[in-house]
């Protein structure tokens, strides 16, 4: 992962007693593009904390290695913006990309340097770190099963407060530039809307030296209705 | 010999389901999706069936249902990470039995199998 891309990508954000940054540039006024507001961005932090946690806790128990949240950046920012800083970016990685589709909609992104990907495999696949050392089907589908877990322990904490189902697509590894990798899900958001909220949380394990980057690009739709009420089953379709 | 389906994207999955009831016993038969899961399901009529919910060409909810459309009293078990509240309430309002959430324990899958196939008996 390109550490100074992210840390352009950060546009001076304010801190909160959650440890997360949430863009100070976003009001409750002159919202354009059916842009949150501060309160909306900070109740969607406060769930996406409770949300990366839980996914983590699937993710410790699949690898038997716990993990834990190191940082978390919630940002609302033009999709132009992001796209014109992934595409500087030269870096190669490895990406497992969940699709949420239907009313409301979103990305969800699992992203290691390859080095790191190897060792999750190794984890996963019982064998002594070090082993793989390349990406074939057991490799790729090691990486599926590891986004599958993660991005679905995320998604049952935001479906259960809103008393929703959220399926998420089969999960896809992508092996590429950080730019191809973010490429599709970025155009995807933008033929919805200019801005969007990024999600950008990093995690590692003390025992073993594991990290990685799981990024959510939601639609403002995905937010509010995530965040919203809890309503009773009957008045949505499940 | 109990007869037990089980149905996952996930080759991975697959194989360590596989691998826990073959070592309790079990004969298994797999399936990628749910349009493959029909598709045994009607050729081999397994005693119980282990299902997910997240795969391409068919989902787990809809193989389900069609499922019972075939056998209303068929028995079927979610097997999935998507432990999401109004989803098992989909699922068990679909007819599911049981609903094991990933990454599973070995003991929790023979558990869920022997009850399934203990409804059998007591159906």
């Amino acid at each position: 992962m390109n550490s100074l891309l992210w840390k352009e990508l950060s546009t001076k954000p304010s801190v909160n007693n959650h440890g997360a940054k949430i863009s100070s540039n976003q009001g409750a006024v002159n919202l354009i593009d059916g842009q949150l507001s501060v309160k909306e961005l900070k109740t969607w932090e406060k769930l996406v904390k409770k949300g990366l946690n839980n996914a983590l806790v699937g993710l410790s128990d699949l690898l038997g290695h716990e993990l834990k949240l190191n940082s978390l950046n919630v940002e609302q920012i033009p999709i132009r913006k992001l796209t014109d800083l992934i595409n500087s970016s030269d870096a190669h990685s490895i990406g497992t990309r969940l699709t949420i589709e239907g009313d409301i909609s979103g990305q969800i992104m699992l992203i290691h340097s390859p080095e790191i990907a190897f060792r999750f495999i190794d984890l996963l696949l019982d064998l002594p770190i070090g082993t793989t050392n390349k990406i074939g089907n057991l490799e790729r589908c090691a990486l599926e099963d590891i986004g599958n877990i993660t991005g679905s322990y995320f998604l049952n904490t935001l479906a259960d407060n809103a008393g929703l189902i959220i399926m998420p697509s089969p999960p896809e590894v992508v092996i590429d530039r950080l730019s191809a990798i973010m490429n599709t899900p970025i155009e995807t958001i933008r033929k919805q809307q200019t801005h969007t909220v990024l999600v950008k949380s990093t995690f590692s394990a003390d025992s073993q030296k594991m990290d990685g980057t799981f990024i959510v690009l939601p639609t403002f739709d995905f937010v509010r209705a995530v965040t919203q009420e809890k309503v009773t089953l009957s008045e949505r379709s499940v | 010999m109990a007869k037990i389906l089980i149905v996952d994207d996930s080759a991975l999955v697959r194989m360590k389901c596989s691998q826990v009831l073959s070592s309790n016993g079990y004969s298994v038969i797999e399936a990628e999706n749910g349009e493959e899961a029909l598709e045994k399901y009607k050729e081999h009529k397994p005693d119980g069936v282990l299902m997910d919910i997240v795969m391409p060409r068919m989902h787990g909810i809809t193989a389900l249902h069609e499922i019972r459309k075939i056998d209303p009293v068929a028995r079927v078990a979610m097997l999935t990470a998507m432990g999401q509240k109004a989803m098992v309430t989909s699922a068990l309002k679909e007819g599911a039995r049981d609903f094991v959430v990933k990454p599973f324990r070995e003991g929790r899958v023979i558990d869920t199998i022997q009850r399934l196939l203990g409804k059998t008996k007591i159906d």
